[in-house]
């Protein structure tokens, strides 16, 4: 039995392909950025994006292949993200990776992109462990989850509104940070005082989240401010966005018994959250597990780990896109 | 060896196997469940011509102009099941589609036009396989200026009213196709006009957008 999957990424702005084995092993990854195409817009533009997968997609999948040093005939199969994302993204991907199943023989696993992040970490060795409480942040997604195994997830909450990532990116914007605006949040909110009393919404409401009213908020100071501090600003909103994050995280770990805590998304890449994770989970006892950060963003590797999954309890989804997937859906 | 031909700029999408010029599968004129991928017509038409993937020699695909999403579809599909099998993709316009189609009916070059966002529209002029002109912008700014001098004109695609009446009042020899997109089982009978732009990876077909016009 081959045990190789290829698997491919292209719900948003990458275009990712890669090959890994079921443990994790990653025989190669390549990532496709299309940031110099977006940054002039300060925010992904679906159209664009679409195009630039068109041109990229064969290109990244050849060079995955020839990094891995193994030809399809060795592959087990073929994963593609087939949602949530961007359709015209998706779609590029799918109908790519249904042509390559087609003309090698090979079966083709639609995967939820939810639960490639979710595999995420475990990518290049074993590292939840279960139970886990598990909080996807990136700049499509803000979920809290529970997980008994891989395969078996409880959604706890999710945004109402704006993900995290966006509301990073937004506020970015806002103070001229160019896109993606969540490292240079994070810079500037570094050299300034968290002294704006910004809103902490839906703090003490369960485990979902809500992000736009804090956004707002920040716009709002902006325009009523002379001569803002962007350093203060920026600290101000992280502090509010750690705060939503960690309490609520918290309040999760009290109430399920977790061994592991992961965050998995973008916004993993964030040192104050990471900062303030690792103090969560010292009071707590839990182990913090974050993967790599190169993994925390969209990449083709989990998708093939999760594919995994699905071959194990052969759920065979197929290549077909499909916008509404929770984090409970295969 | 097996052509097949995509098409999928159109709100029909098609897909065409032929051998030597001859169509053996058109998937326009099976009863595909509503929604079929274009993977299902390959296995389809496959099946029906008793044939395995490998047997295919070439593949041709409809680049557009047209809808932006279903050209995507079509084009990335040709473009990984040309690298798969390591056999070759061509392009062909929607437009240059129209104008084989308008020959092999009427024997005149076609104006073909296809709608876009903002009042604009692609707006080609195609003389059997040949594509004279390919602009995007104002129909009713370039139709004129492409008709003129250009005698009796087949008119397809989304501004075909439009135009008729434009070609009354100004005295223009128009005929209506009746038809918003040219056949897709032009891409196999005449893939031979178009065979010097086939490419194998890392050649590949790329959408036509108004960014490359």
């Amino acid at each position: 039995m081959n045990e190789w999957i290829l698997g491919i990424e292209t719900s948003c702005d990458d275009t990712a392909a890669a090959i890994v084995d079921a443990s994790g092993t990653i025989r190669s990854s390549v990532v496709s950025s299309q940031l110099d195409i977006h940054n002039a817009f300060g925010g992904i533009y679906p159209e664009f994006a679409a195009r630039a997968h068109v041109t990229s997609i064969l290109p990244t999948v050849h060079e995955a292949l020839k990094r891995a040093g193994i030809t399809p005939a060795e592959l087990r199969a073929i994963a593609v993200t087939r949602g949530p994302g961007l359709i015209g993204s998706l779609l590029v991907g799918l109908n790519t990776a249904a042509a390559l199943g087609a003309g090698w023989g090979k079966p083709v696993i639609g995967v939820n992109h939810l639960r490639g992040h979710l595999r995420s970490a475990d990518l290049e060795e074993r590292r939840v462990r279960y139970p886990a409480t598990i909080l996807l942040v990136s700049g499509g997604h803000t979920l809290l989850a529970y997980t008994r195994g891989a395969a078996e997830i409880e959604l706890l909450g999710s945004t109402r509104d704006d993900s995290v990532g966006e509301s990073y990116d937004k506020v970015g914007r806002m103070l001229g940070a160019g896109y993606p605006g969540g490292p240079v949040v994070d810079r500037l909110a570094r050299a300034g005082t968290p002294s704006i009393a910004f809103p902490r919404p839906m703090i003490d409401k369960g485990h979902d989240f809500s992000f736009s009213g804090l956004k707002s908020a920040v716009a709002r100071y902006m325009e009523s401010t002379a001569n803002p501090s962007r350093e203060d600003v920026a600290a101000s909103f992280v502090a509010a966005v750690m705060d939503v994050l960690i309490k609520k995280s918290r309040q999760a770990l009290e109430r399920y018994p977790s061994a592991s805590f992961v965050i998995v998304g973008g916004v993993a890449a964030s040192p104050q959250l990471r900062e303030a994770a690792a103090g969560l989970c010292r009071e707590t006892g839990v182990e913090l597990c974050l993967p790599p950060l190169r993994w925390s963003t969209d990449n083709a590797a989990m998708i093939a780990l999760a594919a995994f999954d699905y071959l194990h309890l052969s759920i065979l989804k197929p290549p077909v896109a499909e916008l509404q997937l929770t984090i409970r859906d295969f | 060896m097996l052509t097949v031909a995509i098409s999928t700029s159109s709100g029909q999408r098609a897909l065409v196997i032929g051998e030597e010029g001859r169509v053996l599968f058109d998937s326009t004129t099976v009863a595909f469940p509503a929604g079929a991928e274009l993977v299902e017509m390959l296995a389809g038409g496959l099946a029906r011509v008793g044939r395995e993937p490998r047997a295919i020699g070439s593949v041709v695909v409809d680049v557009g102009p047209g809808g932006t999403s279903r050209v995507r579809t079509g084009v990335a599909f040709a473009n990984a099941l040309a690298y798969a099998l390591d056999v070759t993709v061509c392009p062909v316009s929607s437009m240059e589609l129209a104008g084989l189609d308008a020959w092999a009916s009427h024997r005149l070059p076609v104006i073909h036009t296809v709608k876009s966002i903002r009042g604009t529209a692609y707006v080609g002029l195609a003389d059997g396989e040949r594509s004279r002109a390919l602009e995007y912008g104002a129909v009713a700014e370039i139709v004129p200026r492409l008709a003129s001098g250009a005698g009796a004109l087949v008119v397809m695609g989304s501004h075909r009213e439009e135009i008729l009446r434009w070609g009354e009042g100004a005295g223009v020899s128009l005929v209506d196709s009746g038809r918003a997109y040219g056949d897709a089982r032009f891409l196999v009978e005449r893939e031979a006009f178009f065979a010097t732009r086939a490419a194998r990876f890392p050649g590949y077909a790329a959408p036509v957008t108004e960014q490359a016009l």
